[in-house]
């Protein structure tokens, strides 16, 4: 029997989840480097993105270097944590049920 | 309960592709280090030719370098790498630096003072070399370590 109940209900989505791996990877990243990286359009991205500002596990902050707007996106400590957690407690299903996802 | 194992493995996709992603973003690319190589070896070239006051110049040089090229590589990746291997990514300039100032002097010991022009060239081409190859290394091993954490 899989027990999915230590998953992280925020970020237990695959979009969201890949955002999360994505980020937790690096220090900050730019909106476009995310939509570019995980081909997503940039509706799906912006809802993904405010719905884990809501929740507090991502932050975001706009700069104007060279003329330019951008906007950064970044991980935030809690967010962290909560993806580390849903990442160990996936681990634990798959080796549970001999997955070879290898994430 | 097949529901639940697809569920398990769309999720293991979702991460693996999320850090695969970051992987491949986060590259650098061939001219931030060919250019961080040319700006130490026109110091080394100098300073192994008997410009031993230049080394000053190096030092500051080979510190402005780097942060303007990590600002540009910022821009350009749309990505900033705070701490590598637990420390902030710049710090790798310290080490460095130290390996370009020994390089040229001891390069500048061996051309006697800067009498044997070959020996700065040399010295130049070597921290080419070596700058190149060090970024790749370092490149990738910074990329397999995050991607493994």
């Amino acid at each position: 029997m899989i027990s999915l109940d230590k998953f992280d209900e925020v970020i237990h989505a695959p979009r969201r989840l890949a955002i999360c791996a994505f980020l937790d990877t690096i220090d900050e990243a730019s909106f476009s480097a995310i939509r570019e990286a995980l081909r997503i359009s940039d509706s799906s991205l912006s809802k993904q993105i405010t719905l884990l500002v809501e929740v507090g596990y991502v932050e975001v902050r706009k700069s104007a270097q060279t003329g330019r707007r951008q906007t950064w996106v970044r991980l935030t400590q809690s967010g962290k944590k909560a993806f580390r957690a849903h990442r160990a407690a996936l681990m634990e299903v798959l080796a549970e049920i001999g997955g070879t996802g290898g994430a | 309960m097949e529901s639940d194992s697809r569920r398990v493995q769309e999720q293991a996709d979702a991460i693996r592709e999320g850090e695969v992603a970051a992987s491949r973003s986060a590259r650098t690319p061939l001219w931030f280090w060919l250019t961080f190589a040319v700006v130490n070896a026109v110091l080394v070239y100098a300073v192994a030719s008997g410009n031993v006051l230049l080394c000053g110049v190096l030092a500051i040089a080979n510190l402005a370098a780097w942060r303007v090229l990590t600002v540009l590589l910022d821009q350009q990746r749309g990505i900033r790498i705070g701490r590598v291997f637990g420390v902030p990514g710049s710090w790798i300039a310290i080490p460095w630096f130290a390996a370009l100032v020994l390089l040229a002097a001891g390069g500048n010991l061996l051309s006697h003072g800067g009498r044997l022009v070959w020996v700065g060239a040399a010295a130049a081409l070597l921290s080419v070399t070596a700058t190149v190859a060090f970024g790749l290394a370092y490149d990738r091993l910074r990329l397999s370590r995050r991607t493994r954490a």
